[in-house]
């Protein structure tokens, strides 16, 4: 339950500032009220504002949402071993709300009990995260189209911060720190060599390599095994 | 109200739906090879470092040449000119910020310049 609020903090916080930083990017509020309902995921919602700012074609947005979401893989085939016997059509529907939150609390409170509990999956994804995080969306929407010069608040350093914020959170060790620091430096210099849009490709592409190449530490490879490859199975 | 985005919202959730879904639909499906476990986990951290670095830190005159500044702009879409925060010193408040609708007139390199970031 306080894990559960924590969250709701957080995606109500991230919802605001989303609502905003899309708000002051030129997106009408069905616009960015549509990325929360439909696409339902934070960082690529938070990057296509940036790749719409950047003036990057559809295709470049798609191409590049795919990567980011690609986490979501991971997270589905966490979970998938204890939802192997529910109906399909529910693990169809289930898969859309399936977001870094809702793995979270799903995948620890699957592991506590020790199967699958469907009710405490629909309110981790959906009353702690779909809800808070579309309602804030809007609030963050309509609060900012009142706000005549979002700049002269400092509202346009929400988004690198929230960015910033985000990669902070999806950083587990030092794999993920070399990435996301070599992604960066990559992404500065070829956007100053060529084109901030070849700048932020090269950098998503690139900087995981650099982790790849980075050892983690024994304590990361146990997490890693614990909280994304390995959950366990009910008996 | 406009809602030329909205398909770029179906777009790009028909490119994350399959992501969430292959592997609770398909058993088996999520077999990957570590290594490739291990580089889709860490793409999410390097875009948005990058996406981060590259709004504050590259900024596109009317002509679109970038150049390099500490900067952060939201508010504008691009070709458009851009807002850049510079900090400058108030020796009563310390360091502030400033908007200054010619990026160039404010070269990074020319003072010491703190994160923008909270």
């Amino acid at each position: 339950m306080v894990d559960s609020l924590g969250i709701v903090a957080s995606a109500g916080g991230f919802g605001l500032v989303y609502g905003l930083s899309a708000r002051a990017a030129g997106f009408s509020p069905v616009e960015a009220s549509a990325m929360s309902l439909i696409v339902f995921g934070g960082a690529s919602q938070f990057a296509a504002v940036g790749y719409v700012l950047g003036g990057f074609s559809w295709a470049g947005i798609v191409f590049l949402t795919a990567f980011v979401n690609a986490r979501h893989f991971l997270y589905s085939a966490g979970l998938a071993p204890y939802l192997a016997d529910r109906p399909r059509w529910l693990r169809a529907v289930m898969a859309h709300f399936m977001t870094d939150e809702a793995f979270a609390l799903a995948v620890s409170h699957f592991r506590r009990i020790g199967r699958a509990d469907v009710p405490g999956y629909w309110w981790a994804a959906i009353g702690v995260t779909f809800i808070p995080w579309n309602v804030a969306t809007i609030a963050g929407v309509l609060l900012g189209g009142s706000i005549p010069e979002p700049a002269r608040f400092g509202l346009d350093v929400i988004f690198p911060a929230a960015m910033i914020g985000l990669a902070v959170g999806l950083i587990t060790g030092r794999p993920e720190v070399v990435a996301a620091i070599v992604g960066a430096v990559i992404a500065v210099a070829v956007s100053l060599a060529w084109d901030p849009a070849a700048g932020l490709l090269a950098g998503g592409l690139l900087g995981p390599l650099a982790g790849l190449a980075t050892r983690p530490g024994p304590r990361e490879r146990r997490h890693e095994a614990e909280v994304i490859l390995g959950a366990r199975p009910p008996e | 109200m406009s809602t030329v985005l909205v398909p770029l919202a179906i777009l790009m959730a028909l490119v994350t739906y399959p992501w969430r879904a292959v592997p609770l639909l398909a058993p088996g499906m999520h077999r990957l090879p570590p290594t490739a476990q291990t580089y889709i986990r860490l793409v999410g951290p390097a875009i948005l470092a990058s996406l981060a670095a590259v709004n504050t830190m590259v900024v596109l005159d009317a002509a679109r040449h970038p150049s390099f500044h500490i900067s952060a702009s939201s508010g504008s879409r691009s070709g458009s000119a851009r807002r850049s925060w510079s900090p400058v010193v108030d020796s009563s408040r310390g360091w502030s910020s400033r908007h200054s609708s010619s990026p160039s007139s404010v070269p990074w390199a020319s003072r010491p310049c703190p994160s923008p970031l909270p």
